[in-house]
Parts: structure tokens; C-alpha cells; sequence
């Protein structure tokens, strides 16, 4: 037995909780518990716990078991669906960010192309630059079509990747 | 019965045959252990969080936790002690994200209740909340488990995280505490 213990809780807390403390109970239990810290105490706290349990109890809105389980269910595989679509979120992403990649490769390919076209453009008039941009175009035209269509398909990739969650 | 039955959530209805979750029990074995601790959860979760709405909430939550936990249970009262060790890490959670807004304290319906009781129970109940709102919330939780739910020094350890022989040291202290809020005890009583 530590300090804090002492064998005659047990038979004091049983008095308090049956309503026999302290009228009830051998003189030589009350003689104990008035020198006795850990059984005055529970003397004391006991019966005042139980009181308030009981009422508490008695208050207790306690909802349905079955519309528990029900909801439980629900929110267990709204949880598991979500779990399981959170790779695909990622695959999503992680495909957006190569698109972007990819574009900005395209470009920096085509920019020197690009800026010499414009540069032309700004020197010449149209019969002049009409004809080396055409031949540019056609030497050129997969990536200026390839970059068109990322361009396009871009917002498309990103709202269909992101825009459902 | 609930398996035929179609709730409404919005304008969603689904019928349990739809759900399929994988919980830690069947239905049947819940529904029953449900019923045997529900009713002492929710009390014990209003006497440590001293807010009804929060027991309310928070019941359900610890029963979903409960259900989703992937343990292995090897008895009822191994179970009930998940149980409540959820229900106690819940209330802790609770009370560190309020840590700023005062605890309401659980009196209104308390001491309505109790004065249509005995005579003189409105003012017990009164001292009763008053006494248990001046203790730390551990302090609540282990007096609280040990007399109004029973449960052993090892059980309640158990539940709280705690070292026994420290939680016997702790609960001497608590009742010391409680016992002279309420004006009983032993004053000078020996150790």
C-alpha cells in the first residue's frame, strides 16, 4: 500500500454509494475514515459523483444506434473514396506540371526563330517578308503547331484536373 | 430495419447496401456495445468538456473512431477502455484548439434537473458542478472514471496515458482537492 491508498477505500466507497456512510457502518470504519485521508475523501466525494452521474444519465440524448452505424458507414466511404481518388489528384497534377514544362521548352526552342520573324517583319513591307515567313513556316510549322495546341489544350488539361475537385 | 432503409442526405439517398466500409465490428456486435457504453461516454464526455453540445458531438465522433481503429480487441472491457481513451484524446483535442474561450460549465440544466429531485439536490448540484470546474480536466477525467464509471487505477492509467503508480499519486490529490471544494474530508487527515 502506497500513501495514497489504503484498504478500506473499497468499504467506505461501497457505504457511500449504498447511502449507509456514515450512519450505517461499524463504529470502528468511522473511527478509521475520520483519521484516514483517502477514505475521508472518498466519503466525501463519492456519493456527490454518483448523484451527478445519475442525473447526467438521465439528461443523456443519446442518438439511435442504428442511425450511428448508418452514418458511419456514409462518412467511412466518403473517406475511403476520397483517399482512393487522391493518387489520380496527383497523376493530375504531376501531368499539368510536365504540360507546363514542355511549353516553356517549346519556347525558349522557338523564341530566336520567333524574334527573327518579327524582326523581319518590322524592316521589310509585306511583299518582302510574305515570302521568307511562308518558307519559315513550313521548315517550323510542327513546332508552331505543337505549341498552338498546348496553348490550347492547356486550360482544358488544367480544368479538367483540378476543376472536379 | 436499417439495412432496408433510405435516408435522405440533400438531395442524395443512399441505402446502407450502397456503403461498405471496413469498421471493427458488425453491425449487430455495435448496435449492442453501442447501447451498453453510449449513455456513460456522453456523460463522461460532458463532465470533462463541461459542454453538452461538445458531448454530443464528440460522441459520435469516438464512436466513429472507434469503428474505423484497426486494433484487435481481446475484451469488452479492453474495448470499453478504447473507447474511452478516444473519447478522452477527443475532449484533450477539443480543449487545446478552445484553449482561448472560456468552458462553459455544465450548470443550468444540472441543478434544473436536480431540484425536481430531492429537497436541497439543486444546491448539491450547484456545488457539485461548481467544485468540478475548478479542477484541471485530467483531474475530472480520472475521478470521474473511477467513481461514477468503476474503473481500476490500471484502467484509467490506461485511458489517461498515465504510469500508475503516478495516477495513484494524481488521483490522491484530485480527491483531496474535490473533497475539501464540496467542504467534506479530513482536513489534517494522515496520510
Amino acid at each position: 500500500m502506497t500513501p495514497f491508498e489504503c484498504e478500506f477505500e473499497a468499504e467506505v466507497l461501497a457505504a457511500a454509494l449504498q447511502d449507509r456512510w456514515p450512519g450505517r457502518v461499524d463504529a470502528e470504519l468511522r473511527a478509521h475514515a475520520a483519521g484516514c485521508a483517502v477514505c475521508s475523501d472518498v466519503a466525501a466525494i463519492a456519493k456527490a459523483i454518483e448523484e451527478n452521474r445519475a442525473t447526467l444519465a438521465a439528461q443523456a440524448a443519446i442518438p439511435d444506434s442504428g442511425r450511428v452505424w448508418w452514418m458511419a458507414q456514409l462518412r467511412a466511404r466518403r473517406e475511403d473514396s476520397a483517399a482512393a481518388s487522391r493518387p489520380l489528384t496527383a497523376a493530375h497534377a504531376a501531368g499539368l506540371v510536365c504540360a507546363l514544362a514542355l511549353l516553356a521548352a517549346c519556347s525558349r526552342i522557338a523564341w530566336p526563330w520567333f524574334r527573327g520573324v518579327l524582326a523581319r517583319m518590322a524592316s521589310a513591307d509585306a511583299a518582302t517578308w510574305f515570302a521568307p515567313a511562308a518558307r519559315a513556316l513550313a521548315e517550323h510549322g510542327a513546332v508552331a503547331l505543337a505549341m498552338a495546341l498546348v496553348l490550347l489544350l492547356l486550360p482544358a488539361a488544367a480544368y479538367l484536373a483540378l476543376g472536379r475537385d | 430495419m436499417i439495412r432496408d432503409t433510405a435516408i435522405r442526405v440533400g438531395s442524395q439517398a443512399e441505402t446502407v447496401e450502397d456503403t461498405c466500409a471496413e469498421f471493427v465490428m458488425d453491425e449487430e456486435t455495435f448496435r449492442a456495445f453501442y447501447e451498453r457504453t453510449a449513455r456513460g461516454v456522453w456523460v463522461y464526455l460532458s463532465r470533462v468538456t463541461g459542454d453538452r453540445e461538445m458531448a454530443d458531438d464528440l460522441l459520435q465522433e469516438t464512436f466513429y473512431r472507434f469503428l474505423r481503429a484497426k486494433s484487435v480487441y481481446e475484451s469488452e472491457s479492453h474495448r470499453r477502455n478504447a473507447l474511452y481513451r478516444i473519447a478522452t484524446n477527443l475532449a484533450r483535442d477539443v480543449r487545446r484548439k478552445t484553449l482561448t474561450r472560456p468552458a462553459p460549465i455544465l450548470a443550468g440544466d444540472d441543478i434544473e434537473s436536480a431540484a425536481s429531485g430531492t429537497p436541497g439536490a439543486a444546491e448539491r448540484a450547484a456545488d457539485f458542478t461548481r467544485a468540478m470546474s475548478s479542477l484541471e480536466p485530467r483531474e475530472r477525467a480520472m475521478l470521474w472514471m473511477a467513481y461514477a464509471e468503476g474503473s481500476s487505477h490500471q484502467e484509467i492509467a490506461a485511458v489517461l496515458g498515465l504510469r500508475t503508480a503516478s495516477l495513484k499519486c494524481m488521483m490522491f490529490r484530485a480527491r483531496r482537492k474535490l473533497a475539501s471544494l464540496l467542504g467534506g474530508g479530513a482536513e489534517g487527515g494522515k496520510r
